[in-house]
């Protein structure tokens, strides 16, 4: 099924569902994000890892790619924890920033809704 | 009707969630380039780690200053 067409109905209503609506606006919404990393960290990696292109990866270069995908994965998590689980002055600075519900502040400190490299690194 | 509430409320909040990872990776693109400077290792220095964590809050700190400087203009 392509990302624009509509599951058929369930129950006999006109249109689809609103679970069905939203699961697929999820998986479209981690989807993006996903690509969005990636794309990032190529970018990352390459200019730190492969200083004179080759006719090929070396040893060298594919193990600091390795190594700068797992460090980028991490620097994003301490990021995270910079932001979201240090002490309350700067989750309160966050709060101004982004004029953010705290509940929904709290819920995202585990992050476990959000699409973040943690589902990326288990595959 | 309920449906169309409940799908407003489930919009803003993925929106939100949406608009901090936009946040997380933005910070993190930038605070790489600043802390990060040599060849990746297996594992940071903890001057790595910690550049990488004020950079984050500075970061946030400027932010706040540059929307009260803005309002202050208006």
């Amino acid at each position: 099924m392509d990302p624009f067409s509509s599951p058929a109905p369930s129950n006999g209503s006109s249109g689809p569902s609103t679970e069905a609506l939203m699961d697929q606006v999820k998986a479209q919404l981690a989807q993006a994000y996903a690509e969005e990393f990636l794309e990032t960290v190529r970018s990352k990696c390459f200019s730190k890892c492969i200083t004179k292109p080759g006719t090929g990866l070396s040893g060298s270069e594919s193990s600091c790619i390795s190594r700068c995908v797992e460090r980028y994965i991490e620097a994003t998590r301490i990021i995270g924890q910079a932001l979201f689980n240090s002490p309350r002055k700067s989750s309160s600075r966050l709060h101004v920033t982004l004029g953010f519900d705290e509940r929904l502040l709290l819920g995202l400190t585990d992050c476990s809704g959000c699409p973040l490299p943690t589902a990326i690194a288990s595959r | 009707m309920e449906n169309s509430a409940e799908l407003q409320r489930f919009l803003e909040e993925e929106k939100q969630k949406a608009m901090v990872s936009e946040m997380v990776g933005k910070i993190t693109n930038v605070c790489w380039d600043k802390c990060i400077t040599g060849t990746p290792g297996s594992k940071f220095s903890s001057s790595e780690s910690t550049c990488l964590t004020n950079c984050a809050q500075r970061y946030m700190d400027m932010s706040i200053l540059i929307m009260k400087r803005f309002q202050s203009m208006q």
